[in-house]
């Protein structure tokens, strides 16, 4: 339970062995580099430039090419892709990629000559499908286009007029005799029309179209009649929708490189990690420097390491100074490792604070367990998961996240038998460890929540008080947090009908507070009103504690779904009564297991952290290759 | 049909409608964003969903008081008909879930929608993003936990 102590180390060496060195220091995975800031060293040892122009294109590429090839290829990604085991390549496997490389760089060039022809054309069918839109309203014209066309003494034409306007058009070209007009559609906008008219007439029939909004439209085929074209142009679509298809399958066709691709993308992403790292470093044209934070324990091996790649190197080692961030890295063990996350996911604890997952971790399992409230669901949580663990490969925070519900779920059998629910049923416990039924005695459970809410409040207290105490300040633990404890703990007692003791924990808490809660303002005003804003953190104690009730309403919503599934399927025929018990309850349980974490995460980030914690840690990023695809076994 | 009853029956029906419409409306409006996201990057799909689903509790919660109402008026054996204080009891304590949820259901699927459009940029945050939505689910729970003690005590 602590965070992980750091040291600064700093290493000299001769240029031409920093390939090999930042090799190894990335295989061991335990060196932060850092960035040199000292300004003397400008002139002897300027700063290096940073990153990889031709390596950052090759990755690109090889990216793209695993994605478009993937996707052409039907390589599947689901979000059970992370329990899978990653393949394991050794040095021989990376030989071979790395011989492979042309090809593999020639396939991605093709595939993207490829996706460039898909975009010519898609966008060619775009340009049919605009036409098959135009087209679509003139459908019913069974005249072929050919024939609408001018003769020697007669205009033909097609155009569209504003809709609201047709009848008014139509009754003044009726008037006209040598006109005949013929609507072919008409939608709530324009109306399609057909316009013969005598050379004579076609003056004053265009002054009357005019006036409707006429406007001429050339039907974009050739000949034929529409429908005819439309037949056609919905052929030529789908003669180039094939053309796409049989891209995408020479694309596809790359799929047996895929392997070779991954395990590249990842040999050049651990290269590329390391030109990054080389900006922060400082050079001359013989030597280099380099400045990175190292876990205590490390520092033995990482001198024999550094030593036996090149003897001539200088390493030191020293501890950080005061006013030095040093990154924050937490270290605990078996059961309290999968509650890291918990904080991570908040702030990382300052370096010269204190790692809290272990006072937190037992209270976070019990708040979830009284959440979750029943013990069949937590069965099937503490069973369940520490069997996928075991036999799939989650890695990362996906894992520690089911470690923490795993043992909330253990938390969860229990209070669920104290409670008497499984999976919604009741009277299966035995009396003797039955301790109440929070349906039927809502105000015990309510006491009960409240209860673990103070104590875990005053937990939080606690520890700021020892903090105080540790750096030296234990004035600053009476006035901060003993009082408090006074106060706040002098309520219960006064309830319980031990008067004169809870009246006297209570004066004695809020006389403190208000003398002292203004020690550190200047003058003398200040000091005075200090107390009293002191003592208006009352009303956010108020908040913490009523905050806790949470608990008895996350809980009843888990045992009344539970009750009514179970009531809702003893309703139903035998089937179908299995069918909804296995559906509902899987239901319930996801839902208010996602619940209880996040409401447990709330009660520990904002009730609690705020007592104690010092947050703002920097996170421990060491220099590593981060393998995305493949992992690359080393041969020593 | 008693007055008593009908009452007790208006207020399982009020708490069950309010609130389905705010996590009806809370869910629509997050999936929204989640579809938008999903379709710009499929992989975050899991995570989008999760953070769509977080506004559908509250219609559970209306769904349970009155599911309990019903339990209290004993709808599944020999009915208890209420009389009508009791009844009255029944839909006064209907109300706090009933209300709270419609309001909070739509507030949280709208902030759901923020923090679905916060994984899309950042998918490493997704565990930030839905604790701030939750932090909005704090008052349905209360406002649940309030109905539940008066319509338990109702009759």
């Amino acid at each position: 339970m602590a965070i992980v102590e750091m040291k600064k180390c700093t290493l000299i060496a001769l240029k031409q062995d920093e390939q090999k060195l930042l090799k190894k220091i990335q295989r061991m995975g335990c060196m932060h580099v850092l960035e040199i800031a000292d300004k003397e060293l400008d002139e002897q040892m300027p700063a290096q430039s940073s990153g990889d122009e031709i390596l950052e294109r090759k990755l690109m590429k090889l990216e793209w090419g695993i994605k478009e090839i993937g996707r052409a290829s039907g390589e599947k990604k689901s979000m059970l892709d992370s329990f899978k085991a990653r393949p394991v390549i050794d040095e021989s496997g990376v030989a071979e990629a790395l011989k492979r490389e042309d090809e593999v760089f020639r396939a991605i060039a093709d595939c993207e000559q490829a996706e460039k022809d898909i975009g010519a054309v898609r966008a060619d069918i775009s340009l049919l499908e605009s036409r098959l839109h135009q087209l679509a309203p003139w459908e019913s014209l069974d005249t072929p286009v050919e024939a609408i066309t001018d003769t020697k003494h007669s205009r033909v034409f097609t155009g569209t007029i504003a809709a609201s306007k047709q009848a008014l058009v139509e009754e003044k070209l009726s008037e006209l005799p040598l006109v005949s007009v013929e609507s072919v559609f008409m939608d709530s906008q324009l109306s399609y029309i057909v316009v013969f008219a005598h050379r004579d007439a076609y003056q004053d029939a265009m002054e009357i179209l005019r006036a409707a909004d006429f406007t001429k439209v050339v039907l974009p085929i050739g000949e034929g009649r529409v429908k005819d074209g439309e037949k056609k142009i919905r052929e030529e679509i789908s003669a180039l929708e094939k053309n796409i298809e049989e891209h995408r399958q020479t694309m596809g066709k790359n799929a047996p490189l895929l392997p070779t691709m991954k395990i590249l993308a990842d040999v050049y992403s651990a290269d590329e990690k390391r030109a990054e790292t080389e900006g922060l470093l400082r050079a001359s044209d013989k030597c280099f420097m380099l400045e990175a934070w190292v876990p205590a324990e490390a520092e033995t091996a990482v001198t024999e390491k550094l030593t036996a790649i090149s003897p001539s190197i200088a390493l030191e080692f020293r501890k950080p100074a005061e006013d030095e961030d040093a990154p924050s890295q937490m270290e605990n063990k078996g059961i309290f490792r999968p509650f890291e996350t918990i904080v991570e996911n908040y702030s990382l604890p300052s370096y010269h604070g204190i790692d809290p997952v272990v006072v937190m971790a037992p209270f976070f399992a019990c708040f979830f367990g009284m959440m979750v409230s029943d013990a069949g669901y937590g069965l099937i949580m503490a069973i369940l998961i520490p069997l996928i663990l075991k036999f799939t490969h989650v890695k990362g925070t996906m894992r520690k996240i089911l470690g923490v519900v795993a043992i909330g779920g253990v938390a969860t059998v229990i209070w669920g038998a104290l409670f008497d629910t499984w999976f919604g049923m009741s009277n299966i416990t035995p009396a003797s460890i039955k301790l109440l039924n929070p349906m039927e005695d809502p105000l015990n459970m309510m006491i009960l929540c409240i209860g673990l809410g103070v104590l875990h409040l005053f937990t939080g207290l606690g520890v700021a008080a020892y903090m105080n105490i540790k750096r030296g300040h234990p004035w600053d633990a009476v006035c901060d947090q003993l009082f408090w404890i006074f106060f706040i703990g002098g309520v219960p007692v006064l309830l319980i009908g031990q008067q004169t003791l809870g009246m006297a924990l209570i004066l004695i808490g809020v006389g403190g507070i208000l003398i002292t809660g203004g020690r550190k303002k200047k003058n003398l005003i200040g000091k005075l009103t200090g107390g009293l804003s002191s003592l208006y953190g009352v009303t956010s104690w108020l908040s913490d504690i009523l905050s806790y009730s949470r608990l008895f309403g996350m809980g009843l919503a888990t045992g009344v779904i539970g009750m009514v599934i179970n009531m809702l399927a003893g309703m139903l025929p035998l089937p179908f009564a299995i069918i909804v018990l296995l559906g509902a309850h899987t239901f319930n349980l996801g839902i208010n297991a996602l619940g209880a974490y996040v409401h447990s995460c709330r009660l520990q980030y904002i009730e609690y952290f705020t007592k104690f914690y010092e947050a703002d840690g920097k996170p421990f990023v060491p220099l590593t290759a981060d393998n995305r695809y493949v992992d690359i076994k080393d041969n020593e | 049909m008693e007055l008593g009853l009908i009452l007790g029956f208006l207020g399982a029906a009020i708490s069950v409608f309010l609130s389905g419409i705010g996590s009806a409306k809370g869910v629509k409006v997050a999936g929204d964003a989640a579809s938008g996201v999903t379709a710009e990057n499929p992989e975050l799909f899991g995570k989008v969903l999760v953070m769509q689903l977080l506004p559908a509790t509250q219609g559970i919660y209306g769904f349970l008081i009155g599911f309990i109402v019903l339990i209290k008026i004993n709808i599944f054996g020999a009915m208890t008909i209420p009389t009508v204080t009791q009844g009255l009891s029944l839909l006064v304590g209907c109300l706090p879930v009933g209300v709270v949820c419609l309001v909070s259901g739509i507030l949280q699927g709208k902030l759901a929608a923020s923090c679905i459009g916060m994984v899309a940029r950042r998918p490493d945050q997704s565990g930030k993003g839905i604790t701030m939505t939750v932090m909005v689910e704090t008052y349905a729970v209360l406002a649940l936990l309030a109905s539940f003690l008066m319509v338990w005590f109702a009759m």
